[in-house]
């Protein structure tokens, strides 16, 4: 090692030791022959760490920043779950231009900027989209404004109450949507009232359930649920997707609901009540008007049987939608809702597969002749991740009707090694050396990932032949340094033959004297990954000999490379070290620009 | 530095999640404002380049370009790209002015006038050096950054690093030695 390797070695250790609490004369004590050198720059790294928290930002910068921050984070958000790119998308770059504008303009500070931008949000945008309806241009908007005013609100009771008066909106917007005949897609979530085969009703919202309806989860009435449906302009409200959000009471299945021979049922109007009434209650005498806004028709529930005396209804519960002849006081006990079969779909990893079932994740799911294993993406065996749909039947017990692998498992396979220059990098594959590694969540990424960087790769070799990578570690490209002479053989726009070795030709090649086939030239290269030889400099040497049209061979030696350490003088910024010039897009992670130049 | 951000935090940010987001707001935007600003040396500009990173942030999150490895070299690598492009756009502020934000951690006024002198003197001999001298000051004494670190947002090898930390430290010593030796000279 070189002397002044071995300074920048022990500088680098004593800045460690600093960094752990060591005082300069500890660290100085174990290199007593470098002290001279180590002692001035471990003194100015010291001066230097004063500066530490010397600085702070403007409270009312960090404050600005933070709400244009969450603000173009909820926008996005939204943008996100509905899958609009069109209008969301305007939207945004427009407030990022109108903030950014606002934000540079002289005279007007950032936070006025943002607090500007924020009631533009809050204030004026919002007064114009109160009204709009999903499908109008400046419903995103709206959205948009909920979820400031969300990230905004202090403390969880204000949060909570905020998200129970917009779930409410989003109804009231469903019944909007009807009233105008609108045909688009809504999302609300609220509380199941209503389950009959292909009819249910969700918080005074009619859907209709169709087959290819997906419903997640044990859906009970009481229970809360998000829906995803679209409305049609005879009115009907088509469930394309619906999510059981909680269960009201444990076990499940304990959620009691009147039956048929309940004469009463009081279901809540308030949609923002989670929980349903748990009890039977008492009856009114008359069908109760409601303050609900509610258009749907009282719905009759069967044949009451009157018992005895009806009582005064109770005030609290509010008890809608329900009529009896002759209402009994009698509390029955609540039937629990019968089951019936649902469609529901999850993913996990497969944990054991047997003939007549597999553990998928935590869910048990049989499988009969009828279930599909689709594996285009990975074999059916333990370890792989699988999407299911199933059938959630009667008895609580799940069939598969599709199973999907989406992903190989991680655990089989053969480990390989190799190291490689990068060649394409994606999102879940990368190429390198031209071979195709798939990159999973757990693959561990080291360094600075670049088309043209050499990657170590440690991966599983699946039984399909696929590579899943494990851990890879990226490198930059070692360049070596060679240096050599030749007789020039031809000369190419790209490329010179000298002594029968091709030497590339690029914008930075340095040439200097006129360069002739025969003549003999002095050559300064890098050899890049790949073995190409790329010239840095070509001296032309003086002509010993006219030039002639027939290539002279020499008996130059081919070149020898001769690798150069990553550092040169320390007087320069590091010429031969091959990261001090970078490619464009050497990050592909971070953002659109690379390097500073110096 | 310790990312003090643990997993969860980090997978509700990738989905815009309010809270998450605020957080690491709050965590990150002080340093990423510090970073900004010694490289710089204009506070103002430093604030809404500071905002400029959390929004590459989303719109990195929103194209897939999301951290894979270390979620604050990821930040601070976007921090980089940015004061990168103010370079380009105007070129090396060399002035540091004198600011009012510099915050006095000393009781004794006499020794606050005096620290603070010094640190004047550091902060216009860091701003003398070249760009990649400046940054790795920054980076590793400034804001506390391992050599793997600073390596990943320079886009350096480690090996690389120490060497330019040696040549980085011996720079500023010479330009506070020369520092000090002109305000000898002017007090003479």
């Amino acid at each position: 090692m070189s002397r002044k390797r071995g300074i920048e070695s022990a500088l680098d250790k004593c800045l460690f030791h600093l960094q752990e609490g060591d005082s300069i004369e500890e660290c100085l004590a174990r290199y007593p022959k470098l002290v001279q050198e180590l002692e001035p720059l471990l003194r100015v790294a010291v001066q230097a760490q004063q500066l530490r928290g010397r600085v702070s930002a403007p409270k009312e910068a960090l404050a600005a920043g933070r709400a244009s921050f969450l603000n173009q984070a909820a926008i996005l958000r939204d943008e996100r779950e509905r899958s609009r790119t069109g209008t969301l998308s305007r939207l945004r770059d427009g407030l990022r231009v109108a903030w950014a504008g606002l934000a540079r303009r002289r005279g007007l500070t950032t936070i006025a900027a943002s607090v500007l931008l924020l009631f533009g949000l809050l204030g004026g945008g919002t007064i114009a989209s109160a009204n709009s309806l999903p499908g109008d241009p400046l419903y995103p908007l709206k959205r948009a404004s909920e979820q400031v005013q969300l990230a905004l609100a202090f403390g969880s009771e204000t949060k909570a109450e905020l998200r129970d008066s917009f779930d409410k909106r989003r109804i009231e917007e469903v019944h909007s949507i009807l009233e105008v005949r609108r045909e688009t897609r809504v999302r609300f979530k609220g509380t199941v009232l209503r389950i009959a085969d292909d009819q249910w009703a969700v918080s005074g919202v009619d859907l209709v359930m169709e087959t290819d309806t997906t419903v997640e989860g044990n859906p009970l009435i009481g229970r809360e649920v998000h829906v995803e449906a679209v409305t049609r302009s005879d009115g009907r409200v088509i469930a394309r997707y619906v999510r059981v959000i909680t269960p009201v009471t444990p076990p499940a299945t304990a959620t009691p609901v009147p039956t048929a021979t309940a004469t009463v049922t009081a279901e809540p109007t308030n949609t923002e009540q989670t929980a349903p009434a748990l009890a039977p209650v008492t009856p009114t005498s008359e069908p109760t008007a409601t303050q609900s806004s509610s258009k749907r028709k009282p719905k009759r529930t069967a044949t009451p049987k009157p018992t005895s005396t009806p009582q005064e209804p109770t005030p609290s519960l509010e008890p809608t939608e329900v009529e009896t002849a002759t209402p009994t006081p009698t509390l029955m006990e609540p039937t629990p809702e019968p089951p019936r079969d649902v469609k529901v779909k999850f993913e996990g990893l497969i944990r054991e597969i047997t003939s007549a079932s597999w553990l998928i994740g935590d869910h048990s799911v049989q499988t009969d002749a009828s279930t599909q294993v689709l594996e285009e993406k990975g074999t059916a065996e333990v370890g792989a991740w699988a999407r299911v749909k199933a059938i959630r039947r009667q008895d609580g017990s799940l069939l598969a009707l599709q199973i999907i692998i989406e992903r190989a498992s991680e655990t089989h396979g053969e480990p390989v090694e190799f190291r490689g220059v990068i060649d394409h990098i994606g999102d879940t594959e990368w190429t390198v050396e031209g071979q195709s590694i798939r990159i999973i969540d757990s693959t561990v990424i080291e360094g600075t990932p670049e088309i043209g960087h050499v990657a170590e790769v440690k991966a599983l070799r699946l039984s399909d032949g696929s590579l899943t990578a494990k851990h890879i570690s990226v490198k930059p490209p070692e360049l070596q340094e060679v240096e050599f002479e030749g007789v020039i053989e031809s000369i190419g726009d790209s490329i010179w033959v000298v002594d029968g070795h091709s030497v590339h030709i690029d914008g930075e090649t340095a040439i200097q004297g006129n360069a002739w086939v025969g003549l003999s030239v002095e050559i300064r290269a890098v050899v890049l990954p790949d073995g190409t030889i790329l010239a840095r400099h070509i001296r032309v040497k003086s002509p010993t000999i006219e030039p002639s049209a027939t290539p002279i061979p020499t008996t130059t030696p081919p070149p020898t490379p001769t690798p150069e350490p990553p550092t040169a003088t320390p007087t320069q910024e590091n010429p031969t070290e091959p990261t001090a010039t970078p490619s464009p897009g050497q990050d592909q992670q971070a953002g659109p620009t690379v390097e500073a130049a110096n | 530095m310790s990312t003090g951000v643990g997993k969860p935090l980090l997978e509700r940010a990738q989905d815009y999640d309010p809270a998450a987001l605020a957080e690491i707001y709050d965590q990150y935007a002080p340093r990423i404002y510090n970073y900004i600003y010694y490289r710089i040396g204009d506070s103002g500009l430093a604030e809404d380049l500071t905002a400029n990173v959390f929004l590459n942030m989303l719109e990195a999150i929103q194209a897939n370009r999301s951290w894979r490895t270390s979620f604050s070299g990821w930040l601070y690598r976007i921090a980089h790209n940015v004061v990168v492009d103010q370079f380009r756009r105007r070129g090396k502020m060399r002035e540091l002015p004198l600011d009012e934000r510099l915050v006095s951690l000393e009781d004794d006024p006499a020794k606050s006038a005096e620290l603070t002198l010094e640190v004047e003197w550091l902060k216009r001999a860091i701003g003398d050096l070249t760009a990649d001298q400046a940054e790795v000051i920054i980076l590793k004494f400034i804001e506390g950054l391992t050599n793997a670190q600073v390596a990943g947002i320079m886009g350096k090898t480690e090996g690389a690093v120490k060497s330019l930390q040696y040549r980085a430290l011996a720079s500023l010593r010479k330009k506070l030695e020369s520092e000090e030796q002109s305000v000898k000279e002017e007090r003479h």
